[in-house]
């Protein structure tokens, strides 16, 4: 097999700083390489490197090669010098040897072309070149035959009618796969991928990578691979590159690396990416406990083992299984003798409030009847759409539902004045997603913490804040500080301190670590469950992350279209579902190639 | 796409409606006695009153209302308090000479500001792209009157090319054209210079764009992707902000006309205002907002031909 | 309990680059410098033309009209043998005065008004905003024209008109900068703590919104200084004898023909101010928000 792309020494800088630190690596003709590395890590700017679209104030040096095709003598002294090619030379490359897909599907076609013409213009722009690539089976095809063979081959329904239509009408799923149709309608040498399926559902995520490695294989195209998503990568990829802080630390073939990986930082990584709990405490394995318990742990750990005890014996073991009828019907789920919290046929639908006349209904809950009994740690899935934001509003008395009712120990709070709420508001709290948006940047971490203790003096709020931060393990210094001095897990963790300062009796966490990494992501997880524990709550887990649900939670809802189609004890409801939509989504879950001890 | 037209044709009429109170109110209610006002303390009460009758103000409000309002529409505006001739005559003639200059106006402002904002947004960071930005930076802080005078200085006093101000109307060929390029110039230039900055700022919003990018993976060079894909998709804000800067025309020509002593709308609604003659103020004032509504309604059925995520939308 | 001090530093977690841009210098200083100087000066010349100004600046002569620039009247002297240094340098009062004036006019309406309407964006916000269409469709000029008709000419009347015609433009910056503030999480955070629309307009969105705030401000003072020169030109800002710059450009008119550089010494100084206020705006809204949309 021959080289299709050298990297030597390959260093990427922002004015003075260095973000990427000399790095050596190649790509063969019809490999398929997984990119692998955390936030701040260097991927996607080498990825962007070596398309030559490096943005402003960005500079790479070292040394870059495309290599000829070998096998034919014509081609052979192709060779393109990456980092000096002038820009002619370049953009006879992009798009037509090279070709790149990016993370965010929804922003990446021009909104005001049609997606057919946008296909058609990368097969133009290269055609006097390309002429050869074209399928010898239509050496006369027409642009237009062309662009519709591509959308089919991408499997977009109706490729003649998707061929009119404008981005905005396509689903996020669909954009990406035009942007794949794109990518490879030149047969690229090499295709670039950078996240494609991070900002896709896990059931789009599986079609997606289906036919991209699908696509890569039909023309013969290497692949380079950024994520940072481990099960994603053994979907596709034969080869893995680890980098963390600029550095490459460990590469070699995916089994290799994912069975014996040799680097600590590989290791935890491993670790964290499948969840995995050390076998005697029951706790995730982080970082810094990873290699300690590599140690003490030679056979292999039994999966899931224990969720940490209290969880137990908060849930009743008898915890019912159940889905919707056939005919559609819903039972209440996990019905409990005194719930917290109790939902009965809640449905929420949104009128757009046209000025003038109206405009469509959208009916985001249909109908959702659960309870939630004291101590249970309530897991909430589904994809974006499904209704689970509304869900959560609702619950919290954020919004009003439409019908239906919400009762939190026996005491309604749908259509209650505010001021009648403030029970609820000390003993229910939120932690949101996003570590950075959550917290109000021009506000002392102290200030932020407290927030939710409306009578409280001075004192007395540094005090709790101080209490608070020790608890989840940041020191009590960061009480006058502001958001932007901290990372994404140590804000998540102020966030976490906020939502117990009142000492809730439920708390509701929305998508809690979806926005961290996944080695941090372990580390909020364990403390969550220490809090939960320490602070006897009630918990309701809602996320699109089947892995880490199943991982917190001991009762799971699936919901999908504003309804819940399943509910049951975790492992119950992943491992034997009884609804379609929960083996699809179960299905879909990137399996990781792993069986490291 | 119908049943937004017609969305959009309420609301017009809507807002409208609301601004023709609005105006009522402010000139009509809020000065109190108009013959009063004119005649002044000396005169009897039975010809302040004879003057009432002869005006029209002696009827109850909602009346003198719908009077003013379907004569507005139906070209029959009342009789001047200065002058005691029909009003409506003297405003269509002022604003067809308003349109013109306004028309003049913009037309310099686009020619100067699409593709000087262009250079200043593609050349950025070079020294003739800031050299670009602080012309229009500069441009933007002298006011309208002060550039027509300036031009008047230069052009017309100095250089004898322009007359230094006056009217003809269309008609007069290049009569006409020398009339109208110095104050169409002053109006343009300022208004340029501001449209100019915007239209940097939506080039420079676009070249950070995904989709250029996109567009670069495909292997277009810069140049191309940004005739491409860009300028189309910096069209999207500029469109509104052209919208804005119109009103902002129309309102310039108020003090241009005045400089240049031209006979539009502005320089009646200033020599009304002079006079007190506040039911020409008032036809004239609903006439330029009507104008501005209008505007404002054209770009909004125009910005769904452009931009394809609007159509669907409400 | 777990140590995630340490865990943190061993995993090299650092905070996203978005945070804390590599920044060589804080943006827009040249430009604040820059606009910041010219404010001054021209605040400066209004407090000395407050105890000094070369001649009386309203003093007429009728021997001394059009003189050139003198040792006795070092810009020379305007149609009605008025000193022109003395002019200029008084003239500054009252631009700078209409300017705070129509933007406390303008912010004390607009700002409440906006946050307002994006705290009942559902409700009545939705007709706050309709109102704000409507409101400007008169803009700030034409509004100070009609109320100096139906009220007469004064310096008030004006700050008021300015005001009010700056206000709709205002309350529509604050809105949407309002709506972003309370789209994050942690506005829905502090409701879901049990807090009031007061406290979340006090604690949250005005902090964040302070940036737009003082943009929009310096904007509007550079707007209001336009106008204020544009209406005393048509003779509908500050009645004489005040002085005042746009009338002195409209003295400079009458003379253009004989005296053409009466007009450059008034004219300059509106459009220093001008820059001045337009420059620091850029600057501070390079600084404060780089991508937030401009008015105007």
């Amino acid at each position: 097999m021959s080289r299709l792309l050298t990297a030597e020494n390959l260093d990427i800088s922002a004015g003075s700083g260095r973000i990427v630190h000399g790095i050596d690596f190649a790509i063969d003709r019809g490999e398929r390489v997984g990119l692998i590395g955390e936030s701040g890590s260097g991927k996607s700017l080498t990825c962007l490197s070596l398309m030559g679209l490096l943005g402003d104030g960005l500079s790479a040096t070292g040394s870059l090669t495309l290599h000829g095709d070998t096998s034919s003598p014509e081609t052979a002294s192709d060779d393109l010098d990456l980092l000096n090619a002038d820009e002619n030379a370049f953009s006879s490359v992009r798009g037509n040897r090279m070709s790149m897909v990016f993370q965010e599907p929804m922003t990446a076609l021009n909104p005001l072309m049609r997606v057919g013409d946008q296909v058609a213009e990368v097969i133009k722009l290269h055609r006097r070149a390309q002429s050869a690539s074209l399928p010898a089976d239509q050496p006369n095809a027409t642009v237009e035959d062309r662009v519709l063979d591509l959308l089919d081959s991408v499997r977009i329904p109706e490729p003649a009618r998707a061929a009119r239509v404008y981005p905005h009408q396509m689903s996020g799923g669909q954009r990406q796969r035009v942007m794949l149709a794109m990518a490879m309608a030149n047969g690229p040498e090499l295709l670039l991928a950078d996240e494609p399926t991070t900002a896709l559902d896990v059931t789009v995520q599986k079609q997606v990578l289906t036919l991209m490695a699908e696509q890569v294989e039909r023309a013969g195209s290497s692949l380079l691979f950024i994520t940072h998503d481990l099960g994603v990568v053994s979907e596709v990829c034969d080869r893995v590159i680890i980098m963390r802080h600029g550095r490459i630390i460990e590469t070699g073939p995916i089994d290799q690396v994912f069975t014996r990986p040799e680097h600590p930082y590989t290791r935890a990584l491993l670790a964290a990416s499948a969840l995995r709990t050390d076998h005697s405490s029951g706790r995730l394995l982080t970082p810094d406990t990873v290699d300690a318990a590599a140690q003490n742990q030679h056979r292999p750990a039994e999966d899931r083992l224990s969720i940490s005890s209290s969880a137990e014996a908060g849930s009743p073991a008898a915890a019912a299984h159940l889905a919707i009828a056939e005919d559609g019907s819903a039972p209440v789920f996990n019905q409990a003798e005194s719930p917290v919290l109790e939902v009965r046929d809640l449905t929420r639908s949104y009128g757009k409030a046209g000025f003038l006349g109206r405009g469509r209904v959208v009916e985001a809950l249909r109908g959702v009847s659960f309870d939630v009994a004291a101590g249970q740690r309530f897991g909430i899935v589904g994809e974006s759409g499904c209704g689970k934001s509304t869900l959560l509003r609702l619950l919290t008395a954020l919004d009003e539902p439409s019908s239906g009712s919400v009762r939190v120990n026996d005491q309604a709070i749908s259509g209650q004045r505010e001021r009648r709420l403030r029970w609820l508001r000390q003993s229910m709290q939120i932690v949101f997603q996003d570590p950075m948006g959550s917290l109000d940047p021009r506000m002392t971490v102290v200030d932020i913490i407290t927030e939710p203790l409306w009578n409280a003096g001075r004192a007395e709020r540094l005090r709790r804040a101080k209490e608070l931060l020790e608890q989840v393990g940041l020191p009590q210094g960061a009480a006058e500080k502001y958001p932007h001095e901290f990372s994404g897990g140590q804000r998540q963790r102020i966030a976490i301190a906020r939502a117990l300062v009142t000492r809730p009796k439920i708390l509701i966490a929305d998508e809690a670590v979806s926005a961290l990494d996944v080695s941090v992501r372990a580390q909020v997880l364990n403390l969550l469950d220490d809090l939960v524990d320490e602070y006897d709550l009630t918990m309701v887990f809602v996320s699109h992350d089947l892995k880490v649900v199943r991982h917190s939670c001991d009762i799971v809802a699936v919901m999908n279209a504003g309804r819940i189609v399943e509910c049951g004890p975790a492992d119950a409801v992943f491992d034997t579902p009884k609804h379609p939509y929960t083996a699809e989504l179960a299905a879909a879950i990137p399996r990781m190639k792993d069986n490291v001890a | 796409m119908a049943l937004m037209i017609v969305r959009r044709l309420g609301v017009f009429l809507l807002t409208v409606w609301v601004a023709s109170l609005v105006v009522f109110f402010l000139l009509s209610v809020l000065p109190g006695d108009p013959a009063r006002a004119q005649l002044g303390l000396d005169a009897t009460e039975d010809q302040v009153q004879a003057l009432r009758e002869q005006l029209g103000v002696d009827r109850p409000l909602p009346v003198q209302y719908m009077e003013w309002v379907t004569g507005f529409f139906t070209g029959d505006m009342g009789i001047s308090y200065a002058s005691r001739a029909p009003v409506a005559p003297q405003v269509l003639d002022a604003l067809q000479v308003s349109l013109l200059l306004v028309a003049g106006g913009i037309l310099v402002a686009l020619v100067i500001a699409l593709p000087l904002g262009l250079l200043a947004a593609v050349r950025q960071n070079k020294p003739d792209g800031t050299l670009f930005s602080a012309v229009s930076q500069l441009g933007i802080s002298v006011p309208n009157f002060l550039a027509g005078l300036l031009l008047i200085g230069v052009f017309a006093v100095t250089l004898s090319w322009f007359p230094s101000g006056g009217w003809a109307p269309p008609a007069a060929g290049a009569d006409f054209l020398r009339h109208i390029a110095l104050p169409a110039l002053a109006l343009g230039l300022v208004n340029g210079a501001i449209l100019a900055r915007y239209t940097r700022a939506a080039v420079l919003e676009v070249m950070r764009e995904d989709f250029m990018r996109t567009a670069r993976a495909k292997g277009m060079k810069p140049g191309t992707a940004l005739l491409r894909h860009g300028l189309r998709n910096a069209m999207v804000p500029l469109i509104t902000v052209t919208s804005i800067e119109f009103a902002n025309l129309i309102i310039g020509a108020v003090v241009i006309e005045t400089v240049f002593v031209v006979p539009g709308l502005g320089s009646n609604l200033v020599r009304a205002v002079g006079n007190r003659d506040l039911i020409m103020v008032q036809s004239i004032v609903m006439c330029v907002v009507v104008l501005v509504l209008l505007v404002n309604l054209l770009v909004d059925l125009l910005r769904p031909v452009i931009d394809p995520r609007l159509r669907s939308a409400t | 309990m777990s140590t995630p001090e340490t865990a943190s530093s061993t995993t090299g977690e650092t905070p996203q680059p978005a945070q804390r841009p590599p920044r060589r210098r804080r943006a827009g200083t040249g430009l604040i410098i820059a606009g910041g100087t010219l404010v001054g000066l021209v605040v400066l010349m209004a407090l000395v033309s407050l105890v000094w100004t070369p001649q009386d600046p309203t003093a007429t002569g009728a021997t001394n009209r059009l003189e050139g620039p003198s040792a006795e009247h070092w810009l020379g002297t305007d149609g009605l043998g008025r000193d022109i240094a003395s002019m200029v340098l008084a003239g500054s009062r009252v631009p700078l005065l209409v300017g705070l004036g129509t933007v406390c006019v303008g912010f004390l309406i607009g700002v409440p008004y906006g946050i307002a309407a994006a705290l009942t964006e559902r409700g009545a916000g939705l007709w706050m905003m309709r109102g704000n269409d409507i409101a400007q469709a008169f803009p700030a000029l034409l509004l100070a024209i009609i109320l100096a008709a139906v009220f007469g000419v004064s310096t008030g009347t004006a700050v008021i008109a300015l005001g009010l015609g700056l206000a709709p433009g205002v309350a529509r910056v604050v809105r949407s900068g309002t709506l972003q503030v309370l789209s994050r999480d942690y506005a829905l955070a502090a409701r879901a703590a049990g807090r009031g629309s007061i406290y979340l307009a006090l604690r949250h969105v005005l902090p964040n919104i302070r940036g737009i705030i003082i943009v929009q401000a310096t904007v509007g003072f550079a707007i209001a200084v336009l106008a204020e020169a544009a209406l005393s030109f048509l003779g509908l800002g500050t009645p004489p004898p005040t002085p005042s710059w746009g009338r002195m450009l409209q003295d400079a008119q009458s003379v253009l023909n004989i005296a053409p550089l009466t007009v450059l010494w008034p004219g300059m100084a509106v459009a220093i101010t001008v820059l001045g206020f337009n420059l620091l705006g850029d600057g501070l809204r390079d600084r404060f928000d780089p991508r937030m949309e401009r008015t105007r």
